[in-house]
């Protein structure tokens, strides 16, 4: 039997004297999608970074190959001259030699990468020029045409229309199939309950890991977010209950164990995106 | 047609138009990278910072083209250990590198006193004074950054993108951004000897620019760069032959002429399409 493709020991990064993540320990099977959540500073994208290696950190990383990779919102330069075929090209670069040039068949992947996430008839429109939702899916077809079996995909979805959305979540349902392990970092906590296998929540380190049934709990998610919870109902998006850190074991122990419905987290923002 | 053979009779004005092909080239190929990264003040700094390297190379009869490339080296070394270990922005740690070594400079040239050699023409270029050595020296310069560029060409455009999936997909950006640092510093060296260090920032940003207005694609915009450095370096020369100006000046005038005619004309950018789309998007009167 094949290890995890993704295995955790021990995570801590630190900023000067302050921890950003403290003993992060976890493991991710082959076709499997984790939701990695946690407010604003909890440490998703510094874990993300630091499991890439981009940032220095104590504990053990291993992954099974170079990961993928979909980095948060549009950091990519939009006034490069780059076409959305040169970018998910991109994403070939690491496997093809200096001296070789960008082949027909890494060109093929390219398009392939592009067919999927339904951006073939943008594939000569300058990257700038797209909307964000196109942009995001052709950044994805970037990670689609590195390919490997670990894909890390920090908000994905944050700020993207409805069918770049769709098209996201469809791809990643299929890698899940393919057998590659994805991890998403997110703040859409239904949909993350709904469509991810085993959630990670995190607050500079680890609350809770495991699936949604056993993890999505009103406990859960008042110490990860430290804060009050407003529970939506999810047919019209009206408060139907509130959610105290501390004071949830007295009234809200029926939440524990259940699914909450719909959540607005009204935690600390404690600062730099997380 | 002798206005056009007339300024390659001599050998002089041969060697400073092949010199102005080859940095005009150089220029334009670099230029992609410093337009793309935002680097126009870098490219400005290290022509002012290599003034204390070519001080103190003319005081000890050395190469001046050496000593400004130990100084630049030296400057961009400084910048991005600045920018990175004083938690200074990179533009305020270039602001303050390469005017203290620009009054270093100064300082040095006026504590050394006369000297035998023009320095000054480091600083305002001497287009007609380049030697065989000068041209051989460019050439080799050239087309070893041609070499490099050709090699780290595609990390090169990946951390140009997008530098944090770069470094996540394995390429050390930081090192490659100083690489790029120390290419610019050398290619800035060679070429401040022809059009001087307040010129020099024209051959690095106006054509790559230029081309951006009218490509999409970074293979295209480099390609058209190169032609429009080289076509500015050779149309300055003409310029300076016939109207007997100085050549440093004409080179540049070209350059930003080129410029203004691309934003007139660009398809996709020009005025002249803005001007023409908003006229087609006007509805008709009845």
């Amino acid at each position: 039997m094949s290890p995890d493709p993704v295995r955790v020991e021990g995570l801590t990064v630190a900023y000067g004297s302050r921890r950003a993540l403290d003993g992060v320990t976890f493991t991710v099977p082959a076709g499997c999608i984790v939701g990695v959540i946690g407010p604003n500073g909890a440490g998703k994208s510094t874990m993300f970074r630091a499991m890439l290696g981009i940032l220095p950190h104590a504990g053990a990383v291993h992954l099974d190959g170079v990961p993928a990779y979909v980095p948060q919102g549009d950091r990519a330069a939009l006034d490069f001259p780059a076409t959305a075929l040169d970018v998910t090209l991109m994403g070939r670069y690491a496997s093809t030699p200096w001296w070789r040039p960008l082949g027909r068949r890494q060109r093929a992947a390219a398009e392939a990468a592009l067919d999927e996430v339904g951006m073939t008839p943008h594939a000569d429109c300058a990257f700038g020029e797209l909307s964000g939702g196109q942009r995001q899916r052709v950044i994805l077809a970037r990670a689609l045409a590195h390919g490997g079996r670990v894909m890390l995909l920090d908000e994905p979805l944050t700020g993207v229309d409805a069918a770049s959305a769709a098209v996201i979540q469809a791809t990643m349902s299929r890698l899940r199939d393919e057998g590659v392990a994805l991890l998403v970092a997110t703040h859409d906590l239904n949909d993350a309950a709904q469509t991810c296998d085993r959630l990670l929540f995190l607050n500079g380190r680890l609350m809770a890991y495991g699936t949604p049934a056993d993890t999505f709990t009103a406990d859960t998610l008042t110490r990860t977010y430290e804060g009050t919870l407003l529970v939506l109902d999810p047919t019209d998006g009206t408060p139907i209950g509130v959610l105290d850190e501390g004071a949830h074991h007295d009234h809200d122990h029926s939440h524990d164990r259940e699914h909450p419905s719909g959540h607005r987290h009204e935690g600390h923002d404690r600062g730099p995106p997380g | 047609m002798s206005w056009i053979t007339d300024p390659w009779s001599t050998e002089l004005v041969t060697r400073a138009g092949l010199e102005l092909v080859l940095i005009g080239a150089l220029g334009g190929a670099l230029g992609v990278f410093v337009v793309v990264r935002g680097l126009p003040f870098t490219v400005e700094a290290f022509s002012h910072a290599i003034f204390p390297g070519a001080v103190i190379a003319a005081a000890l009869g050395g190469s001046i083209v050496l000593g400004g490339l130990v100084a630049a080296v030296a400057a961009a070394v400084g910048m991005a250990l600045a920018a990175r270990h004083l938690g200074t922005g990179d533009e305020t740690a270039i602001g303050v590198v390469f005017t203290g070594m620009f009054a270093a400079g100064a300082l040095l040239l006026a504590a050394l006193g006369p000297l035998d050699r023009d320095v000054t023409s480091f600083l305002f270029g001497d287009l007609l004074g380049v030697t065989r050595t000068d041209l051989v020296v460019t050439a080799i310069v050239a087309a070893g950054i041609g070499l490099l560029v050709t090699i780290v060409r595609r990390p090169l455009v990946a951390s140009s993108f997008d530098p944090e999936a770069a470094a996540a997909a394995g390429v050390r950006v930081e090192r490659l951004d100083l690489l790029l640092l120390c290419v610019l510093a050398l290619a800035v060296v060679v070429s401040v000897r022809a059009v001087g260090n307040v010129l020099v920032l024209a051959l690095f940003v106006t054509p790559a620019a230029s081309a951006r207005l009218v490509c999409r694609r970074l293979s295209t915009t480099m390609a058209l760069a190169i032609a429009l450095g080289v076509a500015s370096g050779v149309g300055g020369l003409y310029v300076s032959f016939h109207a007997r100006v100085a050549a440093g000046g004409a080179v540049v005038l070209v350059a930003t002429g080129l410029f203004v005619l691309t934003w007139l004309v660009s398809p996709r950018r020009g005025m002249l399409a803005i001007a023409l789309r908003a006229r087609a998007a006007r509805p008709a009167r009845a």
